[in-house]
């Protein structure tokens, strides 16, 4: 122990028998400077100075001739702050002062023989140097410059925005780098907004920064679009930061419309109402959003609630229906295909399965799409995105999906007007509406729901269905609701500014519930209760091809639709059905395709649910 | 024969046409990103390179190599006959957009150099890329106070005796420009400052804020007490007055 004292001893005495020396040869050499460069900045001041403690020589090398040096013969070498700020001089190559105004030190820290620390608090301190040249107008006469001459240590000073000595350069004629810069402000700004201890301090509230990550703006710049979007800075016209109710914000109502402006070019006085920093939790402020809000969790909950419920408790008797058959020896564990000399019954038309390929690719590019908004802030957001090529591309593939499910939700329509009025025949067209070949729900459905259940829980057989079941009449009306609500918020969300000429701007924040809550909707009850329905009950499982083949043997159309079955005897038609089993291409093509789908389908919720259980 | 004859001629009309037609497509200035130029510079190929900004801004920062060749410097056009044609001649500029109509761009253009390209992204793209600048005689910076689009008509009547000096091209400043300015470009700043008076109060204007201090600082140094500066020059003006 006593030999490590020592030993440090030595060291420390050592360091200080070599410092005494240089301190004194520095102090020499200063002293033989100061006989010609007697000028007080060189020797009171230069010596009260931050740089007081070195020598002439510790800038000014070179000079190894003082006679040549006198006669002017020799200068001393060009001063190198680098020498000795090597970090600050670093950084500084980069910043925007030194690559588009070649500025050096000594252009902001003039007189540097002189330099003092300033007495002032070092926000106030920079503020005051960096609007020498730059106008304070905006920032240092209002908003945060106002607060740091107020003496507000949080509020933000020139450098906490723009860095010290590393204020990026973007160039403002790229639209990239216009984008870098939004995005990288956007992050700053919301560094100290979403601090919790600034906030509280300040009697501000975080979710100026929440809300703004939960509307499209926030959402599209998350995953990397923001070139598009607005960020802070767009609204709160970079320096003015001043609060709405303040005249001189770009957010008062009288400026309001200009700022909106810049961005939306074709836009109604009306669209000012919309908010940028919705909070839908703040029912009274926010009134419609609320009643939105919660309007679409009722929804979503009761539809998960009882489609869920119904799901499992299928699940559960199909399940021990099959256990039973199979251990009596009536199912044969075969994946083999269909034989095809197998006669089979007609269930859909060419039309109908194209129409349905086209609803499910249409379908994956918009969930595939549009997730990645809805949850921009997880991890797999970025991910999705880019294997579209990008947010750019992205948001074009999903609207080209939205227009081809606009088209078959229009041919749809189409097809429903003409199975109601055939050939224009108005006659009969309620026994049409509410009879067994249509997808309208009746009272039989009723029935057939609580049958159902009685059937769940073995209290009786399981209904007798016709050509349509009651949840795939749930199934194709949710598509009109869906379309009614997905698709016309969608359009709003795209064409923000032209609705502003129909509904006022709060619209649009509605629109942009109804889209994400909707899409979650329809999402997840497609890759669980359709799923589930079609190709995951255990009789099914794991595929139901016939709407990719078109055909079903007629053994299942006796057991699934018995009461269409009777009909189609009953009338005669039962053989004009008939039809050969589907090729092997068509097989094919149902297997890769159909199991496909389930595989993407069920990786999406996966997803989902990451992103609702972790973010 | 008069049918083979015409088809001759026909032949020989097309070829020459096509062979005009791409004479005309060399004779066009090519861009050429700052990789390529790098690379080409280190491989030690014979590149011409030309700051066709300003003196100023050249002296001031510069890609190293680069020769300070003001576009409008009508007297160095016969430089071009010296170059040998197989050169590659590069341009760009500092501070200031490059003139899309450089005199000296046409000169070498017209003097049958193949290769004359444009530098995509100018000095600042060098910069960017972390590449070196020399500064043969930089202007040290001067706190020129910055005045805001919105503030010019107060500012003007507050002024002493202002004077607004436009340091953009002739060109730009001949297709608009702010009332009562005065044309001072700044490729001919360092050649005509001693005709601004000394006892006006100046406000400098530039294309778009970058070469305002420069300008500014310039004249500080020569001797101009207040000089100030537009903020973001004639394109925020414009923006500012949309």
């Amino acid at each position: 122990m006593s030999k490590i004292l020592f030993r440090t001893i030595f060291m420390l005495a050592a360091l200080w028998v070599a410092w005494i020396p240089t301190q004194a040869g520095a102090q020499a050499q200063t002293l033989k400077c100061q006989t010609c460069h007697s000028d007080s900045a060189f020797v009171d001041l230069f010596a009260a100075s931050v740089h007081g403690n070195n020598a002439c020589t510790s800038c000014h090398t070179g000079i190894d001739d003082i006679a040549r040096h006198s006669s002017g013969d020799k200068k001393s070498n060009p001063v190198q702050c680098s020498a000795c700020h090597k970090e600050i001089a670093a950084s500084f190559k980069k910043d925007v002062h030194a690559m588009v105004q070649n500025m050096t030190c000594v252009d902001c820290h003039q007189k540097i023989h002189t330099i003092t620390k300033s007495e002032k608090p070092e926000k106030i301190a920079v503020q005051e140097r960096c609007v020498r040249c730059h106008n304070p107008e905006d920032f240092a006469l209002m908003g945060h410059g106002k607060a740091v001459a107020a003496g507000n240590a949080d509020s933000a000073t020139c450098s906490d925005c723009h860095s010290l000595h590393a204020m990026t350069s973007y160039d403002a004629a790229s639209g990239k780098e216009k984008a870098m810069q939004r995005e990288a402000y956007t992050l700053r700004c919301k560094s100290c907004h979403a601090d919790q201890g600034i906030a509280d301090r300040n009697d501000l509230s975080t979710a100026v920064a929440d809300t703004y990550d939960q509307t499209y703006h926030g959402k599209v710049l998350q995953v990397g679009d923001s070139e598009r979007v607005a960020g802070c800075a767009d609204c709160h016209t970079g320096h003015n930061t001043l609060k709405a109710d303040d005249p001189h914000s770009a957010l008062n109502p009288v400026h309001l419309y200009t700022s909106c402006k810049t961005c939306h070019k074709t836009m109604h006085q009306r669209f000012v109402s919309f908010e940028a920093h919705p909070n839908a939790v703040k029912g009274r402020s926010y009134r419609s959003l609320h009643v939105a809000e919660v309007f679409m969790i009722i929804l979503l909950a009761g539809v998960f609630a009882f489609f869920w419920l119904h799901t499992f408790l299928w699940w559960r008797r199909a399940y021990l229906d099959k256990c039973c058959k199979r251990k009596a020896g009536f199912i044969e564990d075969t994946l083999a295909p269909e034989c095809r000399e197998v006669k089979q019954i007609q269930r859909f038309n060419v039309t109908e399965r194209v129409m349905h390929v086209m609803l499910i690719l249409s379908f994956f590019t918009l969930v595939g799409t549009g997730f990645p908004i809805k949850y921009s802030e997880t991890a797999w957001a970025k991910v999705l995105v880019n294997l579209w090529g990008g947010p750019h591309m992205a948001s074009i593939f999903h609207r080209i999906a939205a227009l081809v499910l606009c088209a078959l939700f229009f041919y749809t329509l189409w097809l429903s007007i003409r199975f109601l009025f055939p050939k224009w025949r108005f006659r009969g067209w309620i026994g049409r509406l509410f009879g067994p070949d249509s997808l309208f729900p009746n009272m039989k459905d009723l029935r057939d729901i609580k049958g159902m259940f009685l059937w769940f829980f073995s209290k009786g057989s399981m209904p007798k269905f016709d050509r349509w079941t009651y949840w795939e009449k749930f199934d194709f009306l949710a598509v009109f609701w869906g379309m009614l609500a997905i698709g016309l918020s969608g359009f709003m969300l795209w064409f923000p500014g032209q609705f502003s000429y129909v509904v006022p701007g709060w619209v649009i924040n509605i629109a942009t519930i109804v889209h994400s809550e909707e899409a979650f909707l329809a999402a997840v009850f497609i890759f669980t209760v359709h799923f589930f329905n079609n190709h995951i009950v255990p009789n099914k499982f794991p595929l139901e091809p016939n709407i990719f083949t078109g055909r079903y043997t007629l053994e299942a159309m006796r057991e699934e639709r018995p009461l269409e079955y009777e009909r189609m005897v009953a009338e005669g038609k039962l053989e004009s059905m008939k039809r050969e089993g589907p090729g092997l291409g068509a097989q094919l093509f149902a297997s890769v395709f159909g199991l496909g789908s389930l595989v993407l389908g069920l990786l999406l919720l996966g997803l989902i649910f990451w992103a609702v259980l972790f973010y | 024969m008069k049918n083979i004859v015409l088809f001759l001629v026909a032949a020989i009309a097309i070829f020459f046409g096509i062979a005009g037609f791409a004479g005309a497509e060399q004779s066009k200035i090519q861009s050429m990103n700052v990789q390529t130029l790098k690379s080409g510079m280190d491989k030690s190929e014979k590149i011409t390179l030309i700051d066709g900004g300003s003196i100023l801004a050249c002296m001031d920062a510069k890609i190293p190599g680069a020769l300070c060749l003001p576009c409008d410097s009508e007297k160095e056009a016969s430089f071009f006959p010296s170059v040998s044609k197989e050169n590659k001649i590069v341009f760009y500029s500092g501070l200031q957009p490059l003139d899309p109509d450089c005199a000296l761009i046409s000169s070498a253009l017209s003097a049958g150099v193949k290769g004359v390209y444009r530098l995509e992204g100018g000095l600042a793209e060098w910069r960017k890329k972390g590449l070196p600048v020399v500064s043969e005689k930089r202007t040290p910076r001067v706190a020129a106070h910055a005045i805001q689009v919105k503030q010019l008509p107060d500012w003007q009547k507050a002024a002493k005796n202002p004077l607004l000096i436009d340091v953009r091209s002739p060109k730009t400043f001949a297709a608009g420009h702010l009332e009562g300015a005065v044309n001072f470009p700044l490729s001919r700043l360092h050649l005509q400052y001693a005709d601004i008076p000394l006892d006006r109060t100046l406000l400098i204007v530039d294309d778009d804020g970058r070469a305002g201090l420069l300008a500014a600082s310039y004249l500080a140094r020569k001797g101009f007490l207040n000089v100030q500066r537009l903020q973001g020059g004639m394109a925020a003006y414009q923006r500012g007055t949309k």
